[in-house]
C-alpha cells in the first residue's frame, strides 16, 4: 500500500503567502475588521489544524478556533507591525492552546471523534483512508503535550524550524531534537496501538 | 561510517534537519546499506502519515460564527470609546468636586486649586475591562518639599522621588511650587508626608 495515495491535500493555505503585506499588518494593528477577515481567510486552515492536532478533538478544535481569533484580535496591541505576522499568530495560538490544555486537561481521542470528510463515491477506498486517518488521530491524541505541540506546529503549517523554535521559546537545536523525538514517539505509539499493520 | 553511527539521525534526515554535508554523507551510505534504507523508510512513512492525515479546514459555519464574534467584540469597543470614556471622565471630575470641599485643607499645604484629575490612557484591556490611569496633581510650596528632599529638589524637571521604582513626582522649572503628579493610587501615606504634603491632603490622595 502506498502512503502517497492516501490523502490528497495542499499542505498550506493557498492565499497564505500573500497575507503578510505591510499594509495588512498595519491595518491589523489598528484593529480594522477587514484585516481580521483577511488574516482569517489566510490562516484559518493552519490554525484550525493546529488546534485539532493539539486537542485531537473536533469540538475542542472548534472552540479553540473561535477563541484563538478573539485572542488575536485582543492581543493586536502587543503586535509589532515591523515583524512578520504569521509566527506571531501561531505564537498567540500556541500560548492559548497551552493554557487550555493546562486548564481543561488533555482529552484522549476516541475513534468517533473525527472530523467529517466529504462523501467519496469510491466507498471502499475512502473507508481505507478513513481507517488509517482515524488511527493517526487516535495515536496523536494519546501522545504527551510536548510531542503534540511540536508536531502541531511542524505539520499544520509551513513555519520554518527557526520560527517554530521562537514560538516555543527554545533554541533551534532544541527544537530539532524535540521534533525528532516527536516523530519517533509517534512511530512508537503508532506501532504500539496496532498501526503497524497499515504501513510501518 | 557504520550504521550504528547513523541510527539516531535518520529522523533528522527525514525531517530535513541536517546540514548539507551530513545529508550527502548519509545519502551515500544509503546506497549500500539495506538496513538503513529500511529504517529510513519507516521514518518517511511516519512523516507521510503526519503530513497527509490532515483535517479539513474549519466549516463555513464556524468561520462565520467566529467573524460574528469578532464584529461583536469590535462593536463593544467602539461603543465604549464613544460613550463610556466621556461618561467615566465626567463622573471622575464630579466625584472629586464632591470629595474636595473648601475648608477641608489646612494652610500647611496649598493643594486643591491645582489639584485636578485627568483620565489618561483609558482603554479596554484584553478581557474587555476598563484600564484607566488617573493622574492627580498636587501643588505644594517648594520649601516644604525641598525641606524634606533637598538633595532631589536641586534642579528643574528633576524627579524628586520614586515609589517602588515608579517615578511619581516631578519638579517644574518654576521653583516656587512643585507639581506633584501621583500616578495610580499610592497607599503609603508616609510618602506624601515625606514629600511635605500635609496629612490632610495625604488623606485625600489615598
Amino acid at each position: 500500500m502506498k502512503l502517497t495515495d492516501f490523502f490528497k491535500s495542499p499542505k498550506s493555505d493557498p492565499v497564505e503567502a500573500n497575507c503578510d503585506s505591510p499594509a495588512l499588518e498595519a491595518r491589523f494593528a489598528a484593529g480594522e475588521m477587514t484585516a481580521m477577515e483577511e488574516i482569517m481567510a489566510a490562516h484559518k486552515q493552519g490554525l484550525y489544524r493546529m488546534g485539532f492536532r493539539l486537542f485531537a478533538n473536533r469540538e475542542r478544535a472548534d472552540d479553540f478556533f473561535q477563541d484563538v481569533f478573539i485572542r488575536i484580535y485582543e492581543k493586536r496591541k502587543h503586535y509589532d507591525p515591523s515583524r512578520p505576522l504569521k509566527p506571531w499568530l501561531y505564537q498567540v495560538a500556541m500560548n492559548l492552546g497551552r493554557d487550555q490544555l493546562r486548564r481543561k486537561g488533555e482529552i484522549i481521542m476516541d475513534a468517533n471523534d473525527l472530523p467529517e470528510q466529504p462523501h467519496d463515491p469510491q466507498a471502499e477506498k475512502q473507508l481505507l483512508k478513513e481507517e488509517v486517518k482515524q488511527k493517526v488521530w487516535s495515536v496523536i491524541g494519546s501522545m504527551g503535550r510536548t510531542h503534540r505541540e511540536i508536531l502541531a506546529l511542524r505539520f499544520s503549517s509551513d513555519l520554518s524550524h527557526k520560527e517554530i523554535a521562537n514560538i516555543l521559546n527554545i533554541s533551534l537545536s532544541a527544537a530539532k531534537v524535540r521534533l525528532c523525538r516527536g516523530l519517533r514517539a509517534f512511530e512508537d505509539a503508532f506501532r504500539a496501538q496496532g498501526g503497524e499493520r497499515y504501513v510501518l | 561510517m557504520s550504521c550504528k553511527q547513523y541510527s539516531d539521525q535518520w529522523e533528522a534526515y527525514t525531517l530535513g534537519l541536517l546540514a548539507k554535508d551530513k545529508k550527502s554523507e548519509m545519502t551515500a551510505h544509503l546506497e549500500t546499506c539495506t538496513a538503513c534504507q529500511a529504517e529510513l523508510r519507516q521514518h518517511q512513512q511516519a512523516k507521510d502519515l503526519l503530513d497527509r492525515a490532515f483535517v479539513e479546514g474549519p466549516s463555513d459555519v464556524l468561520v462565520q460564527k467566529t467573524l460574528a464574534r469578532l464584529r461583536e467584540k469590535q462593536a463593544q469597543r467602539s461603543s465604549w470609546l464613544h460613550w463610556g470614556m466621556p461618561v467615566m471622565a465626567g463622573a471622575a471630575v464630579a466625584l472629586l468636586m464632591v470629595v474636595i470641599r473648601p475648608g477641608q485643607l489646612t494652610q500647611k499645604a496649598v493643594v486643591p486649586e491645582s489639584m485636578a484629575p485627568a483620565m489618561l490612557a483609558m482603554e479596554m484591556d484584553d478581557h474587555g475591562e476598563v484600564e484607566a490611569e488617573m493622574v492627580m496633581t498636587a501643588r505644594v510650596p517648594m520649601m516644604k518639599a525641598a525641606g524634606m528632599k533637598k538633595e532631589h529638589a536641586a534642579g528643574p524637571r528633576q524627579s524628586l522621588a520614586s515609589v517602588a521604582g515608579k517615578p511619581v513626582v516631578r519638579s517644574r522649572p518654576n521653583l516656587d511650587v512643585l507639581d506633584i503628579q501621583l500616578l495610580n493610587p499610592i497607599s503609603d501615606r508616609s510618602i506624601y508626608e515625606d514629600l511635605g504634603v500635609a496629612t490632610d491632603v495625604a488623606k485625600l490622595l489615598l
